[in-house]
């Protein structure tokens, strides 16, 4: 063997002093940028019946830089093109014309780094009359108490149950909660397989360890108990795998018939090529997150024909928006571009039919509406429709599958138009 | 030619150690500077090499100014410095660590015969050539030192002190052993405490007190005198 | 029978991975062994990496294997030119300040990727991603054996430049002790260039060789970080071959735990290693067990 020694000892002892004041000094470093303050206190404006404005002003709290910083910008996008058609088709009429005006607040991807930017947010300036946000549900989880205490309506597209267990009165969730979306994952499956002829009684459950990833785990567990189904394997790992190699192979040892996973983007292509080096072909029922993105068919290509996911909206019924997007930013309009969009519907929407600056008498409309105008018109069932707890009642999953590298509707048929394809059929 | 220092100032920040020296080791010659602890002696040869800047006077060595040159172009006029408590690479084998003084010759045979004459003079060093530099002796890692400078084949080697904690026997094998390099040649600028030994091998001497020279002359002539004799060699 | 299969493919996935770690790693050893500066953007020139090769790749549509030697040279050249502008002005400046610097840098290469290269997680497609090879019984993914294969070639590469090399030597002279090297007309300014530009080198390669088989985004450094410092740290600050070994220690570590515990948990030994590591014997379990080895073989 070489020697390669580069230090003496005598150095290591000062160096190893040195060190530890690095880590130490890291860790500041890394807590004190974290740390903002501002007292969040937000007047509410005069409401009023016939209300004629300039602007009425939207916030966006969204995860734009760190690792979520894609779907945050995704979904930045989403809302900055429903603005503008807004805008573009004149505004909020019945308020004599006015504009949305939108600010944009950075969330990064730290939960509490997402609280700090809100209060900062909502305590200077004129605050926002309704804010959408914030993504990810971990993140949504600091955020909605924020708003919550600052009586400012937080449209989101978190799926976790518990956002809308708080009892908020602020707080507005468009997609189906985690649960819904962890049942019809699992039984669109099984319906799915039993449309063609073939059945599914073990099944894989992994999922990325985080909030969004558990809470749906727990869904599709608790759904396959239900059923009397054997999961073989119920498997959560940290969202920073570099190497899926080693779940792989438990997945594979565990000779599923179906797998249920949830996955962002980063572990959703690790998986599949892991699979695919080890050889399985066992059906894929993917849990939204990396499996309907963009970058999931441009890493894997072809690979990603015949894979499943459950999602909240059906992609390929987006309409004129989706469209439009397409145009704008080169690739097909992710999902949650689509319903950071239908929140910015049914926020101009909500106006439109009861103009207002206020913001708590917002909150009360957008309980008692019905919201079907543009991208809200392209969630599941057609409109939104929220109960007193802030959930949307109409919001029904949508399981898609990649056919042709496209993301198609297929179930459940009544509201698709799509087929399912078996893999290996 | 050789070394010539004029009016040197030197120092740490704002403390001025060094006022105003000056000093000559002619070609060939066998100086040495003697004086008590922190008299400035290690401030003087690191001032010659670079390592401490100077804030006035010159130093000139064959007509070009070192005080111009950053520490590291210093070898290229084949000046070498045998740096106070060794400092030599522990964990380098004692091969490398001579062939790292031999970082500016480019010539691979003079780097090889250059070995060969210091494993003449060092043999010990030839028997440890593979042993890791901070695993010797005390005197291992001094003949270390004098033989990575030697590398260089210098024009002028300066000492700092190579006979700290050294047996007495040692001291006189290491005297002994430069005496042999000033035969061939080289220039020697020697700095020492002990100043009998010092004043037996060099040709002349300075005597350094609080930054300042206070004497200088042959060997011979401190030896005779009487200051000399009662501040230092302790009769 | 089935056990001691699971195990052995274990192990083999852990040397592998292990392999990469060590790869990813060695820079920051190297960095700081030599300089004594804690290079915290590291992970961040290994995203800086992945993005060339993917850049290089897609334009010239070579794959990132064969692009990974000139990803290197770049990376040196950047590297390089990050120590001359930005690590040479604090490299005697206290402690605080260089962590400022390059817990800074990171941020900005990462946040400057982010609004160059959008967030987008980018990959690249080979024809050998779904291939494995398989021996004994065992089964290798492609991507990761050729990783692995460069992780060994990069490893006997810089041995044999510190080792046997004038350059090398005179790298180590200058990490040993600074004062005297200059004082053998080695100028440390450049030695720190190079042995920056050297570190940057290895973990922008190593962002290429691993490329087939990840995908890249502007935050991945963050991913990478924890094992880069468990490596390093474990492997005793500055020892080359201590980052080496400790990569395939902790490699194997991560492998084997998830056969006995849920992959959640897969980084909880390497924490322990790591906490074990930096608190207890801070200097480096392996360090201590090369010294003594050293020790014994020299007696
Ligand atoms: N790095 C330093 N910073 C500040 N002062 C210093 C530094 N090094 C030396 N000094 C001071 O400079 C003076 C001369 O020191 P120097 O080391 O040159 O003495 P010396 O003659 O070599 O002594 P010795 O025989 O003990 O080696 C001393 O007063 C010492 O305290
Ligand atoms: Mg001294």
């Amino acid at each position: 063997m070489f020697n390669d020694a580069l230090t003496t000892s005598k150095q290591h002892s000062a160096r190893r002093v040195a060190w530890r004041v690095a880590a130490v000094g890291t860790a500041l470093a890394l807590t004190l940028t974290g740390c903002s303050s501002g007292g969040g206190d937000n007047s509410s404006g005069n409401g009023s019946k016939n209300v004629k404005v300039d602007e009425v002003r939207l916030g966006t709290i969204l995860p734009l830089t760190g690792s979520t910083a894609q779907n945050g910008n995704n979904s930045l996008h989403g809302i900055e093109l429903a603005v503008e058609q807004i805008n573009a088709a004149g505004g909020i009429k019945s308020m004599g014309g006015a504009k949305i005006k939108l600010s944009t607040a950075d969330a990064t991807s730290d939960a509490a780094k997402a609280a700090s930017a809100a209060t900062q947010f909502l305590s200077k300036g004129e605050p926002p009359l309704a804010i959408v946000g914030a993504y990810a549900s971990g993140l949504t989880i600091t955020v909605a108490r924020v708003t919550e205490r600052a009586k400012v309506p937080l449209l989101s597209t978190g799926f976790a149950d518990e956002l809308t267990h708080q009892g908020y009165k602020y707080f507005f969730q468009l997609p189906p909660a985690s649960s819904l979306m962890g049942a019809a994952q699992f039984n669109y499956a099984i319906d799915i397989a039993k449309d063609a002829g073939k059945s599914i009684d073990k099944v894989a459950i992994v999922y990325a360890n985080n909030a969004y990833g558990e809470s749906q785990a727990k869904a599709l567990k608790a759904q396959a108990d239900k059923a009397g189904k054997t999961v073989v394997l119920n498997e959560g790992y940290s969202p920073n795998i570099t190497d899926a190699g080693p779940i792989v192979s438990k997945i594979v040892a565990s000779k599923p018939d179906a797998i249920y996973s949830i996955a962002y983007v980063p572990d959703s292509v690790l998986l599949m090529r892991a699979l695919k080096a080890q050889g399985s072909d066992v059906p894929i029922f993917g849990g939204t997150g990396g499996y309907i993105t963009p970058d999931f068919v441009k890493a894997l290509g072809d690979q990603v024909n015949d894979v499943f996911s459950i999602t909240t909206s059906n992609p390929d019924g987006y309409g004129d928006i989706g469209a439009a997007y397409l145009k704008k930013y080169g690739e097909f309009m992710p999902q949650e571009a689509h319903d950071n969009a239908a929140a910015v519907y049914v926020f101009a929407q909500a106006l439109e039919e009861h103009p207002t600056t206020d913001s708590t008498d917002l909150a009360k409309y957008l309980h008692e509406g019905k919201f079907d105008q543009g991208a809200a018109a392209s969630m599941p069932g057609g409109f939104v429709d929220f109960d007193e707890t802030g959930v949307n009642v109409n919001a029904k999953p949508v399981m898609v599958q990649w056919q042709n590298k496209s993301l198609i509707g297929v179930w459940p048929a009544d509201i698709v138009k799509g087929k399912p394809v078996w893999p290996g059929q | 030619m050789g070394l010539e220092i004029t009016d040197l100032q030197s120092g740490y920040g704002n403390i001025e150690v060094l006022h105003k020296i000056s000093l000559a080791v002619d070609d060939g010659d066998y100086v040495a500077v003697v004086g008590a602890n922190g008299a400035g002696k290690t401030t003087l040869l690191k001032s010659i090499s670079g390592t401490v800047r100077a804030k006035g006077g010159s130093i000139v060595f064959n007509g070009n100014d070192l005080l111009a040159r950053p520490a590291h172009k210093v070898p290229q006029l084949l000046i070498a410095h045998v740096p106070e408590g060794r400092q030599i690479f522990p964990e380098l084998s004692v091969y490398d660590n001579l062939m790292a003084g031999a970082w500016l010759v480019k010539d691979k045979d003079q780097r090889a015969q250059t070995l060969g004459e210091v494993y003449d003079l060092f043999p010990r060093l030839k028997e440890r050539s593979g042993q890791m530099a901070g695993t010797l002796s005390g005197g291992e890692q001094q003949m270390v030192a004098v033989g990575r400078a030697l590398m260089l084949r210098p024009k002028l080697i300066m000492l700092d002190e190579p006979s700290q904690g050294l047996a007495p026997k040692l001291v006189t094998e290491m005297y002994q052993q430069l005496a042999e390099v000033h035969g061939l040649g080289t220039s020697v600028l020697l700095v020492e405490q002990n100043t009998t030994a010092a004043l037996k091998y060099a040709k002349r001497a300075y005597v350094m007190e609080q930054g300042r020279i206070t004497m200088s002359g042959s060997s011979e002539e401190l030896r005779g005198s009487e200051e000399i004799r009662k501040a230092y060699l302790g009769i | 029978m089935d056990i001691l299969n699971h195990v052995a493919q274990s192990v083999a996935n852990g040397l592998l991975i292990g392999s990469v770690y060590a790869l990813i790693s060695v820079g920051l050893t190297l960095i700081f062994g030599v300089m004594n500066i804690v290079n915290f953007a590291h992970g961040e020139f290994l995203m800086v990496g992945m993005f060339g090769a993917y850049f290089a790749s897609t334009a010239f549509g070579l794959d990132p294997l064969w692009i990974a030697p000139l990803i290197g040279i770049a990376g040196f050249l950047l590297g390089a030119l990050v120590e001359r502008t930005i690590i040479e002005p604090i490299i005697k400046a206290p402690q605080s300040a260089q962590i400022i610097a390059t817990v800074g840098l990171g941020i900005i290469l990462a946040n400057g990727a982010a609004a160059i290269f959008g967030n987008n997680f980018l990959s690249v497609k080979t024809p050998y991603q779904g291939e494995t090879f398989s021996l004994f019984g065992l089964h290798f993914a492609a991507t990761f054996v050729y990783a692995a294969a460069y992780a060994v070639v990069m490893a006997v590469l810089l041995a044999l430049f510190l080792n046997k090399t004038r350059f090398g030597k005179a790298m180590r002279a200058t990490a040993q002790n600074r004062g005297a090297a200059q004082l053998l007309g080695i100028d440390p300014k450049r030695m720190y260039m190079v042995a920056f530009g050297l570190g940057v080198a290895l973990v922008t390669l190593a962002g290429s060789v691993i490329l087939p088989y990840t995908l890249v985004y502007p935050f991945i450094g963050q991913q990478y970080v924890l094992i880069m410092f468990t490596v390093v740290v474990l492997g005793g600050l500055g020892s080359i071959r201590g980052a080496i070994i400790a990569g395939l220690v902790v490699g194997v570590i991560q492998s084997l735990s998830t056969l006995l515990l849920p992959s959640e948990l897969q980084n909880l030994p390497v924490f322990i290693v790591f906490f074990i590591a930096l608190v207890l014997i801070s200097g480096g379990v392996l360090s201590r067990v090369r010294n003594a080895s050293v020790k014994l073989k020299r007696s």
